[in-house]
């Protein structure tokens, strides 16, 4: 132990006889560890992000769908057939939707003309999203039935259309496929500070108001049945088990014996697809990264193998005072060594840094996670031991009065 | 004879050395040396350029092989030495003094001083406390901290030789030691070696083409073309400088 203690203490002091070129040297080992670091760090973190930002807008949903119409002798579900699920729901499952789209609408106030989104469904719809209404309350199945003209409207949109949340029984105008009608406010859902890069995966929208499908289809005449509903789930958990309920519901109703005639995708499904993506995205430019840290202990190799040559003399004078092979391969071993680990010390900091930097900018919490960590400073140490033994040997194995000679 | 009674530390016998072996211009550059030093003896090998002074002086400090030949160092076979045993034999058995100094540069004289030590695996305490008292002994102890490149030649020797002391070495092996100096710091500097001689009773091999500094030890052996032609005693020093 005090032995490496002597060995490192000596090299510190031969690597400070050369501060530039030891910097220069360690630059290499910096810039390849902080990458590495920064990459996985920022890399976790923008899954994280994007996970969280999907899940908020996904999660607790499952497409159900027709796979075969010929097997489940029906073409697209009907109103009757979304009001079916949602009446016999049962346990974690709130119901189902129509798998309708956001459409552009404009919507007159006093204050003017907006550009707004509308979104349309069941009651069921009020839990797909993650936000909570927080004041007022959902359509219901009575105003759903009879085409209320009614809306949900977001936080966001309110304090645009009207300049205060304070909007539950207010009148508006909107436009919707060229058609006019007032629609009034019964409740506000949160408009939760959202990510740029998240909302942009998701197509999430602020400035949004809901109605029932009913209203949409009847009063601004845009229906369209699809062989697709979405299932709202009150826990993920139970997602597959709902799943099934609802297959086997439609079973029956439709008196369908063969298998095969619906299916389901969950959220789950998905995420994993992105997350298998982000993975590889990830793993790229980690790969980038090794090879920069791979340049870098080429670069410890080349210093120290000028090293050796211009310490040949100095090699033949210790091996002249009894230095054995083994006491100069270690000596050469400890500059290469101590000039990866310095250097990876500074590349994690660096790296750390630059990542929750960069994590900030896209607005994402930075995945530190102590495994990656542990794996570059293991790497670094292995490259500079790597890189440091073959100009360790090359200066052990000088015969003595050669070196000695050496001018 | 006197000599019988004595120990020998260095026994030559028949040491051959021939370079570019085996090509139209191999050279034989040591014919057969016979050469035994016995302990506490000071001895000086002079010469011609030319003439293999530094290839035994080599030999002697094991730092090359010869060609053939037997060479035993204080009980010690040199010739069927490892690698590894050798440069156990470096450290512990012998001190150079070469003429260029050799001290490793950007490390301060006390730790050049220390360095066979901590070859050699002695603690920290005990390296820096002898390589003090050798720093006095040669006369430095007021320049202990002071790198290569602040001492005069005749200081950088001082310091080298008391290199050479550290492990207390069968043998110290000076390779024109004074070359380097001035006749006023080459004085000094023999002095040094008398001193160690007289009062340690150190066995020194001075090589030398000085006919002068070669007088003042106690043998002297002339070399030429690769053969010892001469050995007589010398004329000694006076203890009075």
């Amino acid at each position: 132990m005090s032995r490496l203690l002597e060995y490192l203490k000596v090299a510190l002091a031969n690597l400070k006889t050369n501060k530039k070129r030891t910097f220069l040297t360690m630059l290499g080992i910096i810039i390849g560890i902080s990458s590495v670091i920064m990459i996985l760090a920022a890399g976790g973190g923008a899954k994280n992000m994007i996970n969280e930002e999907l899940n908020s807008v996904f999660s607790g949903m499952i497409y159900f769908y027709i796979e075969d119409t010929g097997k489940a002798n029906m073409k697209y579900f009907t109103e009757d057939d979304i009001r079916y699920i949602c009446d016999n729901a049962g346990d974690h499952l709130y119901g189902a939707t129509q798998n309708s789209s956001t459409l552009p609408a404009k919507a007159n106030t006093i204050r003017g003309n907006y550009d707004i989104y509308v979104d349309s469904g069941t009651p069921a719809k009020e839990h797909q999203s993650t936000d909570k209404i927080v004041k007022g309350r959902y359509f219901n199945f009575s105003e759903y039935n009879s085409a209320a003209p009614v809306c949900i409207i977001t936080e966001a949109l309110a304090k645009k259309l009207f300049g205060t949340t304070d909007v539950l029984g207010k009148n508006f105008e909107i436009n919707v496929n060229d058609t006019s009608n007032e629609v009034t406010i019964i409740g506000i859902r949160e408009t939760k500070q959202s990510n740029g890069l998240g909302a942009a995966l998701t197509g999430k929208q602020t400035d949004l108001i809901e109605i029932p499908y009913s209203v949409m289809e009847r009063k601004f005449g845009f229906g369209e049945y699809e062989s697709e509903v979405i299932l709202i789930l009150a826990d993920n958990e139970y997602s597959l088990e709902c799943s099934e309920r609802v297959q086997k519901l439609f079973e029956a109703k439709h008196n369908v014996r063969e298998t095969g005639a619906f299916g389901i995708e969950s959220w789950t499904d998905a995420a994993k697809q992105y997350d298998a993506i982000l993975n590889i995205i990830t793993l790229f430019v980690a790969v980038v990264a090794g090879i920069a840290l791979l340049v870098g202990g080429i670069g410890v190799m080349n210093i120290m193998l000028v090293s050796v040559t211009e310490r040949t003399r100095e090699i033949g004078i210790r091996k002249s005072l009894g230095a054995k092979t083994k006491a100069i391969k270690r000596q050469f071993m400890a500059e290469a060594g101590l000039i990866t680990l310095i250097g990876g010390l500074i590349g994690i900091t660096t790296g750390l840094l630059l990542g929750k930097i960069i994590c900030m900018a896209i607005g994402a919490k930075p995945a530190f996670s102590i495994l990656s960590i542990l794996i570059a400073s293991a790497f670094s140490c292995g490259i500079g031991l790597f890189f440091g033994i073959y100009p360790a040997k090359k200066a052990a194995m000088l015969n003595p009065i050669d070196a000695l000679r050496h001018e | 004879m006197e000599n019988e009674s004595r120990k020998p530390i260095i026994h030559l016998t028949d040491i051959r050395k021939n370079f570019f072996i085996g090509t139209p211009n191999e050279l034989k550059v040591l014919k057969g040396i016979n050469l035994t030093v016995y302990e506490g003896e000071f001895v000086a090998v002079v010469g011609a350029s030319g003439s293999g002074k530094s290839t035994l002086m080599n030999i002697i400090g094991a730092l090359d092989r010869p060609t053939s030949g037997g060479y035993v160092l204080d009980d010690v076979d040199v010739i069927s030495a490892k690698d590894s045993e050798l440069s156990g034999i470096r450290n512990k058995k012998i001190g150079f003094v070469f003429q260029t100094y050799n001290l490793i540069a950007k490390t301060n004289a006390l730790r050049n001083v220390e360095m066979p030590m901590l070859y050699a695996g002695v603690g920290r305490k005990e390296r820096t406390q002898r390589a003090e008292e050798l720093m006095e002994l040669v006369g430095m102890g007021d320049r202990m901290k002071h790198l290569p490149e602040e001492l005069s030649g005749g200081q950088k020797q001082r310091v080298a030789i008391a290199r050479a002391m550290a492990n207390d070495p069968a043998i110290i092996l000076a390779d024109e030691p004074t070359g380097a100096l001035d006749s006023e710091t080459g004085r000094l500097v023999m002095d040094i070696f008398h001193k160690l001689h007289k009062e340690q009773g150190k066995t020194i091999v001075l090589i030398t083409h000085s006919p002068e500094l070669a007088e003042e030890t106690e043998r002297l052996i002339t070399l030429k073309d690769g053969e010892i032609v001469g050995e007589r005693e010398g004329h000694g020093h006076d203890d009075a400088v």
